[in-house]
Parts: C-alpha cells; sequence; structure tokens
C-alpha cells in the first residue's frame, strides 16, 4: 500500500501555491520534505492527509482517490473544490470518510497546548477515535491501544499528567504516542521538532525512525537538512511550491543543491562519523 | 498541582468525590426548593409527602402534598430541566468553540427566543403563544447563523460561525429595542421586561410537556456525543485527521444546543451566566474529559438553578427575576474561578 500523489497543484483557497508535484510514500519508510519557509511544505502535508484538497493532479491511498467525491462531501473540507487526487494504496483518499482516513493516516501537527487541560491519557486516547463508534464510549481495547502507545514511547508514567503542564518534548511524544494509537499505515509530521531542546530532538528523530523501522511508512516537514539527514531514506527539496528534487538523501544533500534551495551559501562539515551542514 | 493529583488512583478518586459533590448539590437544591418557601415545609413533611405520592399510600398533611406536587413541583422540575440544559448546552459549546467565554446563546437563540417572545406580547398573544413564537424565534436566529456561517468559505468555519452570531445577535437586540419603542409603556412593556429577565413564576404543569420534550432530545443528544467533544476541542483539522466527521458533529451539537436552549427561554425567559459559569464549575470538579463534565454539568446545574429560583421566590416580598439574580451569583463565582485559573480550566 502506498500514499501517492501525482501532477498535484496544492493551495489554500483559490490561491495556487504550488503545482505538478509528484510524491510517493511507501510502508516502512521515513521521508522528509525539506525546504525554505513558504515552500508548500505544510500545504503539501496537508493535501496528502485531505485536510487541503489540491487543485489539480490525483492523491491515491491504497489506489482509492481522495478526490473522488460528491461536491456535497468536498465542501465537507475547509476550502472550494479543486481537481485533483491523492491515492493510497491505490484508493483514493477522498473516497473515504474521516473515519476510514485516519485508520489509513494519523496526522501529527506542530505541538499545540489546546485550550482545554485533558490528561495525557485522554489525549492519547483521543487518537481511537475512529476506531469508535460514533456515540461509544472508549471500550478496553481502546484503553489497551492507548496504554501499549504510551508504553511504546517509554511515557506511561506521564498518562495522568495534564498535558498543558508537560515539557515540549514530552508533548511532542505525547501527539507521537496518539498517532500510534491511531494504529494507522501511514504518519505524516508537521515540523517534528520545531521549538524543542536538542536532547528533545534527538529523543523525537530517534522515536520518529522506529516508527519506519517498524513498518509505517512516515513523512514530515523539516527546516533542518541534518533532521532529513538523521531520518529520513529519501528526500522531497521544496521551494517556491515546486518539488525541484527528489531522490535518496545521500543524492539531494549536497552543497550544491541545498544552496540553491535556500537561496544562502551553505558549509559542509565532514567527519569520520557523519556529515553535518551549517548555514555559511 | 501537587505531585499527589497526578497519581492515577488519586485522581480516580477525585473524580468520584467531585461527581458526589455534583449529585449532593443537585438533591440539596431539590430538598431546598421544595421546602422553603412562603409555606415552610418540613424535610419530614417532604419526605411524607413524596413517599404517599409515590406508594400511593396517604402521609403527611395534605396541604404540604399541595404545596409541594401541585404549587412548588411544576416550577421545580422546570427549574432542573432549565438549568441542566443551559449548563449541559454551555459545556457543549465551550469545547466545540474552544472558547471558555461562550455560553449556549453565543449563536443568536437567546436574542431570537427574545424577539419571538416580545412580538408575542406586543401582538398580545396568550402565554402559550408567546412561548411557541420565542421558540421558533430562537430556532429560526441559529439557523439563520448558520447558513450565513456556511455561505462564508474559510479555513476557520468556527470562527465565522461565532462572528456571524453576535452580528445577527445584535441585529436582532436592535428588533427586541425596537418592539420595546413601539409597546404600550403601561401593559405590554413590564411584561416585555419582566419577560427578558426570565422568570419560572409564569411556569404552569402544562408548559412541562412542551419544555420537556425539546430538552430531553437535545440533553441526550449531547450526552450520547460527549466522548467525541475531545476530539472536537481540539479544532477543525485536528479533529478530521483524527478521523471525526467534524461537519456533521458540529451541526449536531448546534442542533442540540439550540433545541434545549431555545425551549427553555421560551418557557422561562433569557436566564444568563448559568451556560457560562456551570461548565467551569463542572470542570473544577471532575476534570475536563467532557466524557465527564458533561453529565456533572447537568447536575450542577440543575441544582444551581434550583437555588437561584428559591431566592428568587424568597428574599424579597415581590419575585426577583431571575436573569438579575443568576448575574449576582454568576460573577463572584466567575471571579472567584478566574482569579484561579487553574481551577476553573481543569
Amino acid at each position: 500500500m502506498t500514499l501517492e500523489g501525482r501532477r498535484l497543484a496544492i493551495g489554500h483557497g483559490r490561491r495556487v501555491i504550488g503545482r505538478d508535484i509528484d510524491i510517493v510514500l511507501h510502508p516502512g519508510e521515513a521521508v522528509a520534505l525539506l525546504g525554505p519557509n513558504g515552500g508548500g511544505k505544510t500545504t503539501l502535508l496537508k493535501t496528502l492527509i485531505g485536510l487541503i484538497p489540491p487543485h489539480a493532479g490525483e492523491v491515491e491511498i491504497g489506489g482509492r482517490k481522495l478526490m473522488q467525491l460528491s461536491a456535497r462531501e468536498r465542501a465537507r473540507l475547509l476550502i472550494p473544490p479543486h481537481a485533483g487526487e491523492v491515492e493510497i494504496g491505490g484508493r483514493k483518499l477522498m473516497q473515504l470518510s474521516a473515519r476510514e482516513r485516519a485508520r489509513l493516516v494519523a496526522y501529527v501537527p506542530q505541538i499545540h497546548i489546546g485550550t482545554f487541560a485533558f490528561s495525557v491519557e485522554t489525549v492519547v486516547l483521543m487518537g481511537r477515535t475512529a476506531h469508535m463508534p460514533l456515540f461509544a464510549k472508549p471500550s478496553p481495547r481502546d484503553r489497551e491501544a492507548t496504554r501499549a502507545a504510551l508504553e511504546r514511547l517509554g511515557i506511561e508514567a506521564l498518562a495522568a499528567r495534564r498535558y498543558t503542564e508537560i515539557s515540549g518534548g514530552e508533548r511532542q511524544l505525547v501527539l507521537l504516542a496518539r498517532a500510534l494509537a491511531q494504529q494507522p499505515r501511514f504518519v505524516v509530521l508537521d515540523e517534528p521538532t520545531a521549538n524543542l531542546d536538542f536532547g528533545n530532538q534527538g529523543r523525537v528523530t530517534g522515536e520518529i525512525r522506529a516508527l519506519a523501522q517498524a513498518g509505517l511508512g512516515v513523512l514530515f516537514t523539516t527546516h533542518d537538512p541534518n533532521q532529513a539527514l538523521r531520518i529520513a531514506a529519501r528526500v522531497y527539496l521544496m521551494r517556491h511550491g515546486h518539488c525541484v528534487a527528489h531522490g535518496p538523501v545521500q543524492d539531494m544533500l549536497t552543497r550544491e543543491r541545498l544552496e540553491a534551495v535556500y537561496d544562502a551559501p551553505i558549509r559542509v562539515l565532514s567527519a569520520a562519523s557523519g556529515t553535518a551542514f551549517l548555514p555559511a | 498541582m501537587t505531585k499527589k493529583a497526578e497519581i492515577p488512583g488519586v485522581r480516580a478518586e477525585r473524580t468520584r468525590a467531585g461527581f458526589a459533590i455534583a449529585c449532593l448539590v443537585l438533591f440539596a437544591g431539590l430538598a431546598v426548593a421544595l421546602c422553603v418557601g412562603r409555606y415552610p415545609v418540613s424535610p419530614g413533611d417532604l419526605l411524607d409527602a413524596l413517599t404517599a405520592r409515590f406508594t400511593g399510600g396517604a402521609g403527611g398533611s395534605p396541604a404540604a402534598q399541595t404545596v409541594i406536587l401541585s404549587v412548588r413541583g411544576p416550577r421545580v422540575l422546570a427549574g432542573v430541566l432549565v438549568g441542566a440544559a443551559l449548563a449541559v448546552a454551555g459545556t457543549a459549546f465551550q469545547g466545540l468553540f474552544r472558547n471558555p467565554l461562550v455560553s449556549p446563546d453565543i449563536l443568536g437563540a437567546s436574542s431570537g427566543a427574545a424577539l419571538g417572545a416580545v412580538l408575542g406580547i406586543y401582538f398580545s398573544f396568550n402565554l402559550f403563544g408567546i412561548e411557541i413564537l420565542a421558540f421558533a424565534g430562537g430556532l429560526a436566529a441559529v439557523v439563520a447563523v448558520y447558513l450565513v456561517g456556511s455561505a462564508i468559505r474559510t479555513r476557520d468555519p468556527v470562527l465565522v460561525l461565532v462572528l456571524a452570531g453576535v452580528v445577527v445577535g445584535s441585529l436582532l437586540g436592535a428588533g427586541v429595542g425596537l418592539v420595546k419603542y413601539l409597546a404600550d409603556p403601561y401593559n405590554q412593556l413590564p411584561a416585555m421586561t419582566f419577560w427578558l429577565l426570565g422568570s419560572l413564576a409564569a411556569v404552569t404543569p402544562d408548559d412541562l410537556a412542551p419544555l420537556f420534550g425539546p430538552v430531553a432530545i437535545g440533553t441526550v443528544g449531547l450526552f450520547a456525543l460527549r466522548h467525541r467533544m475531545n476530539a472536537m476541542s481540539l479544532g477543525e483539522e485536528e479533529a478530521i485527521a483524527l478521523g471525526v466527521p467534524t461537519r456533521m458533529l458540529r451541526i449536531a451539537i448546534i442542533a442540540a444546543a439550540t433545541l434545549v436552549t431555545s425551549a427553555s427561554v421560551a418557557v422561562a425567559g433569557v436566564i444568563g451566566w448559568i451556560g457560562l459559569v456551570v461548565p467551569h464549575l463542572s470542570r473544577a470538579l471532575v476534570g475536563p474529559d467532557f466524557a465527564r463534565t458533561v453529565p456533572a454539568a447537568g447536575l450542577v446545574g440543575g441544582g444551581l438553578m434550583l437555588f437561584i429560583d428559591t431566592l428568587a421566590r424568597t428574599a424579597a416580598p415581590i419575585e426577583i427575576p431571575l436573569g438579575i439574580l443568576t448575574a449576582a451569583v454568576g460573577t463572584p463565582i466567575f471571579i472567584w474561578l478566574l482569579a484561579d485559573i487553574e481551577r476553573g480550566w481543569s
């Protein structure tokens, strides 16, 4: 099963910010969307999970087209209808209900605090929404999946704490646990390490890599080439709404390509233990 | 927050204690509302009268029975229904609109119902006609707000709804002002003013059935959806990504809350504050998880309404309008909650 966008034109409302984007995500691989601010990374991410319909092109999941919808169903989304499809495993994503989609793709937003001081357990339990009937209360199975997700990330001790009172790094792990509790095939993360300190960046990137090793397809946006280097197998370089290049990390993350994408000089540090990029 | 409260067992215990307090508020409210008044009834007489009523046997003084069952009974039932309904609707709306300052009339239900009611009084309808007009006005106002809100396509449908509610509400308020200006100042205007301030004094046994229907449907609907309100409170995009059919759920929550608010306003007039303050009290008691906040809000709202209504009947030689008392009681409670944000929010 793949999550695939073909010839996508993306944008909010009537404004198209990017065109002709082809992207594919396989199970068990981590893929980075890398590029400067305003390049369309987050918009592409949201298009791929059906939060924004594409202006043109197709998104498919398991071979089903995301946008094959009646006008009424499309209106359920936030933005006027355009053309285009997202497919996942050959299924068009928009043919699916919100619940079906959520069982296939989990979305980890940038960390936020939220309005209400829910406990960590309650937040992770919300990941089970797509598995519960509309009026049902969480079943023992939902509670079990919640506990398992917390344990897998080693944060079961936080379960009774308030989500608003834990640290930023812990919050990001909680959102990861919520995505795991959702038991999806793909996990899509928006700037998973933004606003995290150095130590927490390492912890979160480690967990993201583990998700891909466990067989999930992982797609994330980042500003940091070093992070893409650490986690991803493949990279899509985005600039001005275009996917300017994509391929294996070692081919994409070169000084020439990065300087072209960011329009700024970049320094490369090489050592036996690896490579790192610095803004010059 | 102390470390102690973060141990799961302690937290579960606190939640149980919170529910016990919520039940206590309701039962104390019932007892006080049935016993206190111009004809005081002792708790013993109250028990006798109730057992006699439900077992069919004779017990207690007939006078106490009449006061409890015929005079105070309908008003007390209406008070519980209205208080619980407004509190549950307020809780649902605070989650849906992700804002702790939202009350159930944010989408114009009260203003629409008020315009309907003053029009009914202006055209000299009977009480039932006024109630029907008020109910229809509340529903129509919210439908109008919803249509305006969905006609404007944005990335944040919830924000547009709130803004449309504010705008339409103030237009309806102007309409109420116009009708009051045109009304007969000696007969109609005092009736309108009294109605707009809210009161359970005019509630008759005949009001209970029409009030009970919409309130029951709306409250049961909100109660059934309480588990999904957690995810809804995260906002549109995140809720969709979690698999919540947000548009359908938003319509269901708004419809249910509007049903109970319009029915309450139609029978009891405009009663502010309950729908705003009780959700906070409920969160302070049982925590922010809507699965628990919604039922606790119903219990506390019903009980608090009874205390306030008893005050309205007994504190002065004349009925004090409920709206004045809820504001007088609600403001200090809200300031107390504000002073300790933690208590109010969590």
